[in-house]
């Protein structure tokens, strides 16, 4: 076994800290590459820990942390292990786990810690079934959350990238396979430039992951509804109640605006989107766009209705089977008597089919009343703990479908250099591996079928 | 009744290799065919090799094969394709004198020591304590034997259809073999029915060659065969026509006579051959197809129109070659047809070739799904090499993805299984940049006179060659050339220039210089052969390429080394998903990197066999403890 492992164990959000391990023949250098401590690393001793920082490969620091070094043969893996534990928030922890990558260590599969823990013979042949069954429970879990991530518009984009290398691809391989056919050729600086291109797409969407990321810093919350329900209100008072770190009110009305703010030690982003009439009109249009973007980047949704208007909209038909939606219904203070047992009604039967124990029903305009709003973050509190948002495997998955696409990018970096096609095709035939290895498709197969689906040969 | 070791069935490409393996490796072998002057026959085009098949050509010579000397011998044209498109994917074809390639094969078997040729028809195999023990014959005859190789090409139940009419028949007007399938399914094989086709055969006199284009070869011919010195021969042409607007008129016009499209042919057709009904209703946008007019042979006037094969009516057939320009007065030698035949699911093979269920039963070439001579030829030899490996008490020859193109097709038929017939393609060989046509030698003859089938003499001349190629490396890596010497040479080719000296493998690895252009630089070339200074370059113009794809190799290998034990019965195995054991009871995979190219089979389910199997380790141990 001579990759080394690593991944987040413990659940993201949930706790105070966080723990990252690494495991494998090059677990040291990789830890000792990204720590600084007082101590030099080859100094600190087996089975202790150490302070130190974690920082990047600009120097700049990561974290503080504590760092658990444990030499092979006395550990889970019986492989050199190292464990670092740092300050639980998702992006810290997320930035931590891809230094190791950066580093030289690949994402663990599912089930890979223990499965190497029982090859190298520290778990019992009893439990061996035991182990057999985790992989594939724990491959499951991930399947599916990479499943549940890939419907976004990310997988698109990266399914289209694929698409497009696979076109390039099958039309290098044509030309190969069936030199004397009526194909259009394709030059090797063409083909370069076409790889650049894709190259640079790839880039862009990682930018973007990072980018996203920086923002994050914690959890991501979009706020939706339409206009007059309360959104702003929701926001002012949060903002009030809660320590401000960024407050960004720059951009056009039509622009998602960000505030970002400290609930009980978990930074939380909320992103207020526009209000939204009617679909009638372009800018509208736009805007829901705009909502469905922040909706689809974000760990949760706070949508928030107005109770004594019919709220059932465009965006609560959008949202209303996400997992990680809030209902908030504002303005009860505003109902007529009779009309309360009607909503009360409502909400118990219909709604809560649908969102479950996530409705809340308040008044955010009565400032004397903190429930409303304190409500509304408990909700958010309670399903960061419970490991509903923002949990672990969507971390892991994340860093995983970044290291794959940073593959890829290195495989297309290297058509640079080739001067055949057929040195091409290698490497561009591997870099759709490495997309594949997210979409779950394999290269071969598809060049094959796309040859004789867009161009006409054979003898 | 006559015994024998190993009893061929078929003698057409997949079962002429086979048989002359196994007697060329001391086996008692017979080859029986339903017609002994259609030993290796080319009923569809007179050509052998071509991308990806140029290369299966090359590694049946390096394993001490027939095919490429044959070819070398009865050759009217050679060409190397891709000569733009990069020395990995270089590919050998030449169109062949068929009637001559025929005699000189049946020729080669009948002076083969060990081996038995006999027309026969074989109707059943015979079977006892579940192992194959001989085969019986149309005549009733009985024929013992410890290893049977099918290899019955596209005879079984075969049937053409021209149009809207059709019979039983097989290829080239040849009697088709009808009870064979019928008892291998009785004795529970699985059988299916693909569907191919060929153009027709035309009269030379009758085609306007000056309307069309010429195809010449390439001079010098460079021979298939290590041990072929030189080919010295006045070159055939070939020609080159379009269909165009009228020719597609009348395929529309009649589609409803064809048997593909009116529903009469049930069989499964082939994407690698279409036929040009098929060409027109799939890629309705294009304005012509390209028409090659191939001769069948120096002593016929018959002419191969390659790019029309069809299934329709003859005269609908007469019609549409008569609207292609050069063909106008064309005169029809023998009918464009399709033909439907039966054939193995090739994922009851194990990549020995032989039947997982059938001990000593062998399937080889056309007969397992897969389509071409080429591909044949080399299950065949495959075949023929396992067979005997394994009467002689020896370990089977399996080549792997990364060894041979040969691995990467007996692979994926047995791994993935195909459902239409097999074409082997570059696009298939993801380790194409090292399985180079250049090397085939270098990557399998030492294989080849392991097992005996290339002689001591051979050998040698392989060993020397190597070295020389060696040597001259080495020299190049070493030869340094100062800037005085280099500049004018790079100014002329408008390259960068130096400043400090420099060896000739960087001058070689630069972009558009050739090892000839050296010559200029340098006058101590030792007297190589061509082939030697051709790969002595390939070698250092890829040598990043090489070493990257052998460090992927390296990594393929790890997973190919840790074998299941044909004893696992993967639905019993807890913790596999269903449908991961569904097919891993269909493949049964011999190891782990095969087990894990199977769709269906997750990363997780490797995984959980790797577990299993240091379970099942463990358990042997304490049990002996």
């Amino acid at each position: 076994m001579e990759h080394t492992i690593a991944a987040i164990s413990t659940p993201i959000g949930a706790g105070g800290i966080s723990v990252i391990r690494i495991s494998g023949i090059s677990a040291f250098s990789i830890a000792s590459s990204m720590f600084k401590s007082k101590v030099s690393f080859d100094d600190i001793k087996s089975h202790t820990v150490t302070y130190g920082i974690i920082h990047d490969k600009e120097g700049n620091t990561v974290d503080h942390v504590l760092l658990l070094k444990m030499k092979a043969p006395k550990t889970y893996t019986k492989e050199d292990t190292i464990e670092i534990h740092c300050h639980g928030g998702i992006y810290v922890t997320k930035k931590i786990l891809a230094l190791t990558y950066t580093n030289g260590a690949i994402p663990a599969q599912p089930g890979e810690f223990t499965k190497r823990a029982f090859i190298n013979g520290s778990i019992d042949l009893m439990e061996a079934e035991a182990v057999m069954d985790l992989i594939n429970s724990e491959a499951e879990s991930s399947y599916k959350e990479a499943v549940s991530q890939l419907k976004g518009e990310k997988s698109i984009q990266i399914k289209s990238i694929r698409n497009e290398l696979i076109d390039l691809i099958s039309h290098i391989m044509v030309i190969m396979d069936y030199p004397e056919y009526d194909v259009e050729k394709i030059t090797v600086n063409q083909a370069k430039e076409k790889a650049s291109e894709i190259t640079n797409k790839l880039r862009k969407l990682i930018e973007d992951f990072e980018n996203r990321r920086i923002i994050r810093e914690g959890l991501n919350v979009a706020v939706i509804g339409d206009v007059n329900v309360g959104k702003s209100t929701f926001i002012n008072r949060a903002c009030g109640q809660n320590r401000v770190i960024v407050t960004d009110i720059a951009g056009t009305t039509r622009d998602v605006v960000e505030v970002k703010i400290d609930v009980k030690g978990l930074c939380v982003t909320l992103k207020d989107t526009a209000g939204i009439r009617s679909t009638d009109n372009e800018i509208e249009k736009i805007g829901i766009e705009k909502s469905k973007e922040a909706i689809e980047e974000s760990d949760a949704v706070i949508y928030i209705a107005d109770i004594n208007r019919p709220y059932k909209d465009e965006m609560f038909n959008y949202i209303k089977d996400m997992d990680k939606a809030i209902c908030v219904l504002n303005k009860t203070d505003l109902l007529l008597k009779e009309e309360r047992d009607k909503h009360i009604e409502i909400m118990e039967t219909e709604l809560k089919k649908i969102f479950k124990d996530r409705i809340i029903a308040c008044s955010l305009d009565k400032l004397d009343k903190k429930e409303g709003i304190n409500e509304i973050f408990d909700k958010l509190l309670e399903m960061v703990n419970k490991g509903n948002i923002g949990q672990k495997d969507s971390a892991i998955t994340n860093e995983r479908h970044k290291k794959h696409i940073s593959d890829a990018i290195q495989y297309l970096e290297n058509t640079k250099e080739g001067s055949f096609i057929d040195m091409l095709s290698v490497d561009l035939t591997c870099a759709a591996e490495e997309l594949g290895k997210i979409t779950g498709e394999t290269a071969t197969a598809d060049i094959v079928d796309r040859i004789f689906e867009k161009f006409c040969i054979g003898k | 009744m006559k015994e024998y070791d190993v009893i061929v069935v078929g003698a057409g490409h997949a079962g002429c290799e086979a048989a002359l393996a196994s007697a060329r490796m001391g086996l008692k072998t017979a080859i029986f065919t339903l017609n002994l002057d259609s030993i290796a026959n080319m009923p569809c085009n007179p050509s052998i090799g071509g991308t990806a098949k140029g290369h299966l050509v090359r590694e049946i010579d390096a394993l001490g094969g027939q095919m490429g000397k044959c070819a070398d011998a009865t050759l009217i044209q050679s060409k190397m394709l891709n000569r733009s498109s990069g020395p990995a994917v270089y590919s050998l074809r030449a169109q062949i004198d068929r009637r001559q390639y025929q005699i000189m094969m049946k020729h080669i078997l009948e002076i083969q020591e060990n081996l038995d040729i006999r027309q026969y028809e074989v109707t059943d195999v015979t079977f006892s304590e579940g192992k194959v023990n001989g085969v019986i014959t149309n005549t009733n005859a009985k024929f013992s034997a410890q290893a049977i190789i099918i290899a019955t090409g596209t005879y079984l139940k075969a049937k053409i259809i021209i149009g809207e009419t059709s019979f039983e028949g097989g290829p080239d007007g040849l009697f088709p073999a009808n009870k064979l399938s019928l008892n291998l399914i009785e004795k529970g094989i699985k059988l299916r029915r693909f569907k191919t086709g060929t153009p027709a055969r035309v009269h030379r006199s009758s085609i306007d060659f000056e309307k069309m284009s010429i195809q010449n070869g390439d001079e010098p011919i460079v021979p298939f065969s290590f041990e072929t010195e030189k080919i010295e021969i006045k070159q055939e042409p070939c020609y080159l026509t379009y269909t165009n607007k009228n020719t597609h008129e009348i395929i529309r016009r009649n589609i409803d006579r064809s048997p593909l499209y009116s529903g009469k042919i049930n069989g499964t057709g082939v994407r690698y051959c279409p036929s040009i009904e098929d060409k027109i209703v799939k890629f309705a946008d294009k304005e012509r197809h390209q028409v090659f007019i191939e001769p069948m042979g120096l002593m016929t006037d018959e002419m191969y129109v390659q790019g029309m094969s069809s299934s329709m009516p003859e005269d609908v057939q007469e019609e549409m070659y008569k609207s292609i320009q050069g063909l106008e007065n064309v005169v029809f030698m023998r009918s464009a047809y399709a033909i439907e035949y039966d054939c193995f699911d090739p994922l009851q093979l194990l990549p020995t070739m032989e039947f997982k269920e059938y001990e000593g039963l062998y399937s080889a070439g056309q007969s397992n799904g897969s389509s071409g001579y080429e591909e044949a030829a080399a299950q065949g030899i495959m075949a023929g090499i396992n067979a005997a490996l394994k009467l002689k008490n020896l370990p089977p020859l399996i080549l792997d993805r990364s060894e041979a193109y040969i691995g990467v097709l007996i692979d994926d038929l047995v791994t993935k299984g195909t459902n239409e017939p097999y074409r082997m393609m570059t696009s298939r060989s993801e380790y194409r940049l090292i399985l180079r046509q250049d090397n085939a030698d270098e990557r399998l003859t030492p294989k080849g006179f392991e097992i005996g089938l290339i002689n001591k003499e051979r050998y040698k001349r392989f060993l020397v060659k190597m070295e020389n190629i060696e040597k001259e490396i080495e020299r190049l890596r070493k030869k340094n050339v100062s800037p005085k010497l280099a500049n004018p040479f790079f100014e002329k080719r408008k390259q960068q220039t130096i400043n400090s000296g420099i060896t000739e493998a960087a001058i070689l690895k630069r972009e558009g210089i050739g090892y000839e252009d050296l010559y200029e630089i340098d006058d101590q070339i030792p007297p190589l052969a061509k082939e030697e200074k051709e790969e002595a370059e390939i070698k250092i113009k890829y040598e990043g390429y090489i070493e990257k794809q052998l460090r992927q190799v390296e990594q393929f290998k790890k997973m190919e080394k840790i074998l299941l034990p044909k004893e696992v019965d993967f639905r019993n195995i807890k913790g596999l998903r269903n449908e991961a054991k569904q097919k891993l009871d269909c493949v049964k995979p011999i190891s782990l990197g095969m087990a894990g190219r199977i769709s269906g089979v997750s990363p997780a389910d490797i995984q959980v066999l790797y577990v299993y199997l240091e379970q099942q380790k463990r358990k042997k141990k304490e049990s002996l403890e």
